[in-house]
């Protein structure tokens, strides 16, 4: 059984029992259960928060509080990388299932990503929350700029599964892709604006490579789904403004892309791995 | 008989699969300084090839054949699980698989919870499922444990459990992969039984085995493979009896 859309509609049963499963056992697997998805962004914000403002003295001009700043981008990064992570192993640890029972194996991968991404709902609320009642913010309780926050919710599922898709694939085909994933993961947070603003970066560049090269740069920068992303979940949440219209652009051409190359690399290798397990 | 005018519910074309020989394809340190090469093809292995079959409903297929001969292969592309490389593979209807029980499970999660993941993973409709839950937890009399998690069930309880569910709902197109039976004698008893109730009420049954007896009072045709080819196909009794005098009695005849 291919994992064609027809097929993948027909077994929509599957993916919401598998994704229903994968949110149970990870709940029963640890004694905090879910609470684990909240504490880790927590203590990430924490270590970096020290990091840069209290050991570098860094992270004041960035127009909120950097706690709060940095838990914006560790919240959805969290998602990406959980389920990039478990997606890279998924085909080959499910091995046996796959070769004995007709299904299609898609909804093995997005059940993972639709686990992650409930838990990451339910770790934004949280931080939603707290933007709003936290004192002094620049969007001085605008609550208009949160309608914003389902788009950019739908592009970065569609990002996280087209990257989940290619991964779970090429997983299969590269034996040494987790720990290469790893690494690349680890330097794309840096790419990213997530410790520091998106005009940072832009000034940098310009500074550094003239005017011209340095928006070219910057454009290609910005390619990166997650670069538009976290700066429109910081608009909406803590500047209370609207993502400009080019970031728009940027972040639903680059996850589109990113979808539609993850769905081709899975249909294309969907029953072929199959030999490669 | 309408049966021939009816599209048969499996018809393969000059089916082939093949599998690349991995360790073949690597190259020595020294072989990639000499021929300047980083990369060659693994050679092919066809562990199928020009295989045409056409099956209709209400027949039975023994597949037999020498380990190695394609057997399992087959099994996986009439279950629709492996696609073949070169011919074409109709297969139309519900394929239900026997092998592999089991595999599909959680074992954080409960019993209950797993027999809705399982049938989710076997196509078991949802109102179905709802109607025959009590029937399948009764059936692998696991009624004491079937809140607890599948993690803490013996190895016999959780073949129970995947073959309660697995057997719970009347497919179309059977495959079985060695028949099985599981669990103690009495349970093995019981799901003999059951999987005889199966297949006579399957519209189409693939059987692989090496048990000749139960085959020839099961099928009504026989496939005969060889090195992935057809050696021979035709009906049951004379294709096992050719098969039969080949490979000599079984090892562990009784005297």
């Amino acid at each position: 059984m291919t994992s064609s859309l027809a097929n993948l509609f027909a077994r929509r049963d599957l993916v919401r029992e598998l994704t229903r499963s994968e949110i149970r056992s990870d709940s029963a697997d640890s004694s905090v259960g879910v609470l684990w998805w909240l504490v880790d962004p927590l203590l990430m914000m924490a270590i970096y928060s020290l990091l840069v403002v209290g050991i570098l003295g860094k992270g004041t001009s960035v127009g909120a509080p950097y706690p709060l700043f940095v838990l914006c981008a560790l919240t959805p990064w969290k998602q990406l990388t959980v389920a990039v992570g478990r997606c890279t192993r998924l085909l080959r640890a499910k091995e046996s299932l796959i070769k004995s029972v007709p299904f299609p194996t898609i909804a093995l991968p997005l059940s993972v990503v639709g686990s992650s991404f409930a838990y990451f709902l339910a770790a934004f609320a949280v931080l939603t929350v707290a933007a709003m009642s936290w004192p002094g913010l620049s969007h001085e309780g605008r609550l208009l700029p949160l309608m914003q926050l389902p788009f950019l919710m739908a592009f970065q599922l569609a990002a996280v599964t087209g990257l989940a898709l290619a991964t779970a694939c090429f997983g299969v085909l590269v034996r040494d892709l987790s720990n290469v994933m790893t690494y690349f993961l680890r330097a794309a947070f840096y790419l990213t604006p997530a410790l520091y603003p998106a005009e940072r970066m832009h000034a940098e560049l310009v500074a550094r490579a003239g005017e011209v090269t340095g928006e070219r740069l910057f454009w290609l920068y910005m390619a990166n789904p997650f670069a538009s992303l976290l700066t429109g979940y910081r608009d909406a949440l803590l500047f209370g403004r609207f993502l400009e219209a080019r970031f728009w652009l940027a972040l639903a051409l680059s996850s589109l892309v990113l979808l539609a190359f993850g769905w081709a690399v899975y249909q294309h290798y969907d029953r072929r791995v199959i030999k490669f397990l | 008989m309408t049966d021939d005018e009816s599209p048969p519910l499996v018809d393969l074309c000059d089916v082939g699969v093949f599998f690349r020989m991995h360790a073949r394809g690597k190259l020595s340190f020294r072989q990639i300084v000499k021929q300047r090469r980083f990369w060659r093809p693994p050679p092919l292995l066809w562990a199928l090839r020009g295989v045409t079959l056409e099956l209709r409903a209400g027949q039975s297929l023994a597949i037999v054949g020498h380990n190695g001969a394609g057997k399992s292969t087959l099994c996986l592309v009439l279950a629709q699980i492996l696609c073949p490389d070169e011919g074409t593979a109709a297969v139309r209807g519900q394929v239900a698989t026997l092998f592999g029980l089991g595999r599909g499970f959680n074992p954080e999660l409960s019993g209950r919870d797993n027999i809705r993941l399982y049938a989710a993973f076997l196509a078991i409709p949802r109102s179905d499922l709802a109607a025959r839950m009590a029937e399948i937890i009764a059936f692998s009399e696991l009624e004491d444990f079937i809140d607890e998690p599948v993690s803490t069930y013996s190895t016999g309880m959780r073949a129970r459990l995947a073959f309660s569910v697995a057997t719970a709902l009347q497919p179309e197109i059977l495959v079985l992969d060695e028949v099985l039976a599981v669990g103690d004698r009495a349970f093995q008893r019981k799901s003999e039984s059951r999987i005889r109730a199966l297949i006579s009420k399957s519209q189409l049954i693939a059987i692989v085995s090496h048990q000749i007896d139960f085959l020839r009072e099961t099928c009504t045709h026989a496939l005969w493979l060889d090195h992935g080819r057809v050696r021979a196909f035709g009906g049951a009794g004379e294709i096992l009896d050719a098969y039969d005098a080949e490979a000599g009695p079984p090892a562990l005849s009784a005297t």
